[in-house]
């Protein structure tokens, strides 16, 4: 029976501000259920996916009490803010993917330490960023999974996940198709997932070993994968479901009278940002400075077929209070 | 950079039991060390740990020279100290984990596992060896413990 639950954040603050109620809205439920926020982020925001305006290499500095007020509304149990300099070592020049699984990881431990220290353990632990936006039609869908949960999914997770059955995790999958080379590679999103406790500190400790990896590791011989030296999130998280046996299906979607029902475009849709869903059937989308919702995977057509569609009050003239000086 | 993880094991549980207390123990022990050293420190895979249970009767200058690996864990004469047995890395062998060396990454990984195992059901399904395969560590054997102890 799901008794606690934990949401870790994580990443850059980016419209954090502007998301935060559906966040928490998405997070209510009617159960008697106990939710806690554990929050990691930064002192900055980069325009690495942006594709206007910016450079990809811009940064701007974020005001460490703006965050901390900010954060503050999700009333969190732990918080981290890391600095520039920091994240940039964990940068290691081009890699992006060092200061993501950090983030991860110190959101995770934030969990995990409240666990140690209280004695306690999360039922289910959601990761997701500042940046996201649920679809309204989601209001309820904490509800219905706890109760799935409860009544099914408590009792079958070993006959579904195998005897490891506490080593599950929900999140969609994301093809991976790079440079022509149709490889198999079997990868996650990584924007919004959730899991038994165990798994989460399973993510953690491979986010450990997997940003290491990337940053340190010279030598693409010894290379966990040796094909290439620069995995995104992804794949990141398609290397850590297979080095920890870790069982992920996509969520689980439910009906009007709340039972799971199979994946399908009648219900909720496709949750993460495809461009051949319409706008009104994802489930949440991100949310960047300048309006563009969309991940690289994602047509430039979709921006254009929904940016307004989802929001009419779309944060370009909610710019938080940054300070302006711009880092280069 | 060698860092330790001590614990008190309790002797009188056996089989799962005993291995969800000691993988419990040095769970928190993990945390408290992320918490101590931070991610920049442990994630640059150079940080050792050497964990035990009861005493710490390692010889430091053995497990200093270990290659801690990632997805490595060293046990000492795993096979002599229990060479009475038939399989005892097939078997819920709480006395294999009694000491270890490995990378912190692996160390906290490993250790997690113990929401696993249902404590005291009676079940021996947990074993040393089905773990460590599941969590696709493998096994490397050192003589890293006192010759006295």
């Amino acid at each position: 029976m799901i008794k606690n639950i934990a949401v870790c954040l994580y990443g850059r603050f980016g419209t954090g501000e502007y998301c935060s109620p559906s966040i928490l809205k998405f997070f209510k439920t009617t159960h008697n259920v106990n939710v806690d926020f554990f929050c990691a982020t930064k002192d900055y925001d980069n325009y690495y996916h942006t594709k206007y305006n910016r450079s990809r290499h811009d940064i701007t500095m974020i005001d460490t009490e703006y965050l901390t007020d900010m954060l503050a509304v999700y009333n969190p149990k732990d918080m981290i803010i890391v600095n520039y300099e920091t994240d940039l070592g964990r940068r290691c020049g081009n890699s992006n993917t060092g200061p993501m699984f950090s983030q991860l990881c110190e959101s995770v431990m934030l969990k995990s330490n409240y666990e140690a220290i209280n004695d306690m353990q999360y039922d289910v632990v959601f990761v997701t960023r500042y940046d996201i936006l649920f679809h309204p039609k989601l209001s309820n869908y904490l509800d219905h999974y706890i109760t799935w949960h409860n009544k099914e999914f408590i009792n079958k997770q070993y006959d579904i996940f195998g005897n490891f059955g506490d080593s599950w995790m929900f999140t969609p999958r994301e093809d991976q198709n790079f440079h022509n080379s149709y490889a198999i590679k079997e990868s996650w999103h990584d924007l919004f997932l959730f899991g038994s406790s165990m798994t989460m500190d399973l993510v953690a400790s491979n986010s450990l070993l997997l940003t290491n990896d990337q940053q340190y590791n010279t030598n693409k011989k010894t290379h966990i994968y040796a094909d290439t030296n620069k995995r995104n999130g992804h794949e990141g998280l398609g290397l850590i479901s297979r080095q920890s046996n870790i069982s992920v299906a996509t969520y689980p979607f439910f009906d009007m009278d709340g039972n799971a029902t199979r994946l399908g475009y009648e219900n909720y849709g496709e949750w993460y940002l495809n461009k051949d869903v319409p706008h009104d059937q994802r489930g949440y989308t991100l949310v960047r400075e300048f309006g563009d919702m969309i991940t690289p995977s994602t047509s430039i057509e979709a921006y254009h077929n929904n940016r307004w569609a989802w929001k009419n009050d779309m944060p370009f003239a909610q710019m938080p209070p940054y300070n302006k000086d711009t880092i280069t | 950079m060698i860092i330790y993880s001590n614990i008190t094991r309790d002797t009188t549980l056996t089989g799962t039991d005993a291995l969800h207390d000691i993988f419990k123990k040095h769970w928190i022990n993990a945390v408290k060390l992320y918490e101590q050293h931070g991610y920049d420190i442990l994630s640059a895979r150079n940080v050792t740990v050497y964990a035990s249970s009861n005493t710490e009767s390692a010889d430091m200058n053995v497990v200093s020279g270990l290659l801690v690996d990632y997805d490595v864990i060293y046990f000492n004469h795993m096979m002599h100290h229990h060479q009475h047995e038939d399989a005892p890395m097939l078997s819920a062998n709480a006395q294999s984990f009694d000491n270890f060396v490995c990378e912190y990454s692996v160390f906290f990984k490993l250790m997690s596992n113990w929401r696993e195992m249902t404590f005291g059901s009676g079940v021996q399904f947990w074993t040393v060896g089905r773990i460590l395969e599941y969590q696709n560590i493998m096994v490397r054997q050192s003589d890293f413990l006192k010759v006295d102890a």
